[in-house]
């Protein structure tokens, strides 16, 4: 009996670790926003998009700040509505990736700023984790 | 004969004349909306946005109203006078403790207009770049960015406040009589104002008030073809917001407004 529950152990946490590994993660979206001045209007100063994301999926966003070495580090607001889903600071911390997983099928808008209003230049990935 | 009729119509009139003057936001409702109690001042205002034009008087006067109320029940709303963040939650950008600030973000959500409410609470930094920028007739040039310089922060979110509420009541002198919500919400998308602009397509696509005459044919007929021209701007908020108000052929931003259900 102690055989067949070590096997039946052995055999779940194979296709546990398998399942991990086999994790794929789909690239859908290159988000790519440089910002070189700063504008007295707002809205010039931020990337704006709207992508439409599926209930119960899950999806995974990475920032890559700094490129050319432009200082600001780039803080993403994922909204619907005027409601705040989820962004990547929260309070003093800081994440340079982030998952998002969706319990509502709908269009998100994602809002883009560089952090302290500075002149930045970013990539964002959006992937579909599965 | 002819008198009789004209004596039986004006009478008609002015039975319905007392009707017509006393439509105002009830009290109670006025109450809802000063309260401190964050769901109820939310369901106050957006009763109050149904009311449309007839309001608006009763606001211009609640933007003399320093008073504050601080909120309770705020839940997850971050909003200036949030103390805690918790990473999520409805954004506003007004202070609506303070109870002219309440009224100039309703007054602004209801009219589709850039005031400059929202801009009291800015971070410090920028506060000069914003009365330059909303405030060009009064607040340009370098002398004036000097005198600007030499203020305080606090004085100078004071000077946004007081003169958020100038514009707004300059605005409502040269509108009341004959403002209504849908000609609003057209000249909103017309104007030059990239806030207003955003604000009345954010209203399409989201608002859930309701907007007397907003109906699939107006717009078709009136328009559509402004928001065309809006999918073509170079500030992607404009221009996507745009895109997704064409996109919808179902019209589900319709279904979601009151008053317009099954239209």
């Amino acid at each position: 009996m102690r055989r067949i529950t070590f096997i039946i152990a052995l055999i779940s946490a194979f296709l546990g670790c398998s399942s991990a590994y086999g994790q794929k993660e789909i690239f859908i979206k290159q988000i790519a926003f440089k910002l070189a001045i700063i504008s007295d209007v707002d809205y010039e100063n931020e990337y704006f998009l709207t992508m439409k994301f599926n209930k119960g999926s899950t999806y995974k966003f990475k920032i890559i700040n700094h490129l050319d070495n432009y200082a600001g580090q780039a803080i993403i607001e994922l909204m619907d509505a005027n409601t705040l889903i989820i962004t990547n600071q929260f309070n003093e911390k800081y994440y340079e990736t982030f998952n998002f997983v969706c319990n509502k099928t709908a269009f998100y808008d994602i809002l883009v700023r560089f952090k302290d209003k500075r002149p930045g230049n970013s990539l964002i990935d959006i992937l579909l984790v599965q | 004969m002819k008198r009789i009729a004209f004596i039986v119509l004006w009478t008609i009139v002015g039975l319905n004349m007392p009707a017509v003057a006393e439509v105002k936001i009830p009290d109670n409702l006025l109450n809802q909306f000063k309260s401190n109690d964050w769901p109820t001042v939310l369901a106050a205002k957006e009763s109050i946005e149904n009311m449309e034009a007839a309001g608006i008087p009763q606001l211009m006067t609640m933007l003399n109203d320093f008073t504050v109320r601080k909120l309770k029940n705020t839940g997850d709303l971050i909003y200036p006078g949030t103390r805690k963040f918790y990473g999520h939650g409805q954004i506003l950008d007004y202070n609506i403790d303070e109870i002219c600030i309440r009224a100039g973000w309703l007054l602004e959500d209801l009219a589709f207009q850039n005031f400059g409410f929202a801009g009291i609470n800015i971070p410090d930094q920028e506060l000069t770049d914003f009365i330059q920028y909303n405030y060009k007739e009064t607040y340009s040039g370098e002398p004036n960015k000097q005198n600007l310089d030499n203020m305080s922060a606090g004085e100078k979110r004071k000077l946004i406040r007081s003169l958020s509420i100038k514009k707004a009541q300059e605005w409502w002198s040269r509108s009341s009589g004959n403002w209504n919500r849908l000609d609003a919400l057209v000249e909103s998308l017309q104007s030059a104002d990239e806030k207003c602009q955003a604000k009345a397509l954010f209203y399409i696509r989201n608002g859930k008030t309701q907007c007397t005459g907003l109906t699939k044919t107006f717009y078709q007929t009136r328009l559509e073809s402004v928001i065309r021209e809006l999918a073509k701007n170079d500030l992607k908020r404009i221009s996507e917001n745009a895109k997704l108000i064409l996109m919808d052929m179902d019209y589900e931003w319709l279904e979601l407004k009151s008053g317009n259900k099954g239209k």
